[in-house]
């Protein structure tokens, strides 16, 4: 099925809907957990450095 | 194997290329199944909703595998006191969260065409979302107490409790009369449904199970290193 059927299918009103919100809600997830662990990655690299100098 | 990565080194070491390793996994089965799901042909009854099918039954298995992980690690956390138990739980909910408001709403949007109602207060239905209230208190009960150690073990008996909640899920459609269709994969005699959509769904199945595991490995990992901050914050403030 190429793009332009799906979009014209009686149920892209539903379909389209349901692969966007999976994909963002599978973005937020990567990206939370991305920024997250560099965030505390980081404050606890920094802090280690700052107790060995 | 879990004796071992109880070890927070060890973990961390292990999931330093686990995680990444995970993540392009998921990729590579994601991709071939979003091609085949949409190559599939319409279902006969369905039509081309049997598309929602590939995104909406991944994300229900992995709500409950989800929970089931809360529930193993809160196990964990409550009764050996393992810290990085405690950090796999916390890490769990977020996610497990996230896949549950997935199935809630794309079971929505096929429910709408197919039933003609965005929501039925169904036994499968009622029950999923009583799983996502048990997520969303779990966080809240964390977020509410100061003292994390009284905030794990607090959090760790809801999830243990909470845990009744999966049988009651997994069997809703057959202790019940329903109107969500009965098992059609993982039932005695072999799945019911089509090899041209079994694929599909198994591929998708099995990308959302290495994207969580990464996902996990990641959060999990990120707890540590904030633990890690705490306890050196700590330290700096007592010199």
């Amino acid at each position: 099925m190429n793009l332009d059927l799906l979009l014209h299918d009686k149920y892209a009103a539903f379909i389209v809907p349901a692969y966007a919100v999976s994909a963002l809600v599978f973005v937020w997830m990567i990206a939370d957990t991305w920024l997250r662990a560099r965030h505390w990655r980081r404050r606890a690299e920094q802090l280690e450095k700052d107790r060995k100098a | 194997m879990l004796t071992a990565l109880a070890n927070p080194h060890r973990f961390m070491a292990f999931s330093r290329w686990a995680a990444p390793l995970c993540g392009a996994a998921a990729v590579l089965l994601i991709v071939p199944g979003l091609w085949l799901g949409f190559a599939a042909p319409e279902d006969y009854q369905q039509g081309t909703t049997v598309r929602i099918m590939f995104i909406h039954v991944p994300a229900a298995w992995m709500a409950m595998f989800s929970y089931g992980c809360l529930g193993g690690a809160s196990f964990f956390s409550l009764v050996f006191r393992h810290a990085l138990a405690d950090a796999a739980a916390r890490a769990a909910a977020p996610l497990g969260a996230a896949f549950t408001l997935l199935a809630l709403v794309t079971g929505s949007l096929w429910g709408r065409p197919m039933w003609g109602a965005w929501w039925v207060w169904d036994a499968r239905l009622t029950s999923v979302l009583v799983l996502f209230l048990l997520f969303l208190g779990y966080m809240a009960l964390r977020s509410a107490i100061d003292d994390e150690t009284k905030a794990a073990r607090a959090a760790a008996i809801l999830a243990l409790v909470g845990l009744i909640n999966l049988p009651v899920v997994k069997f809703s459609v057959d202790w019940w009369n329903s109107l969500h269709q009965g098992e059609s994969i993982f039932r005695a005699g072999g799945p019911t449904i089509a090899t041209v959509f079994l694929i599909p769904l198994a591929l998708m199945g099995a990308g959302y199970m290495f994207a969580f595991g990464a996902l996990w490995m990641e959060r999990t990992r990120a707890e540590v290193w904030r633990r890690r901050t705490l306890a050196l914050e700590v330290q700096a403030a007592g010199r």
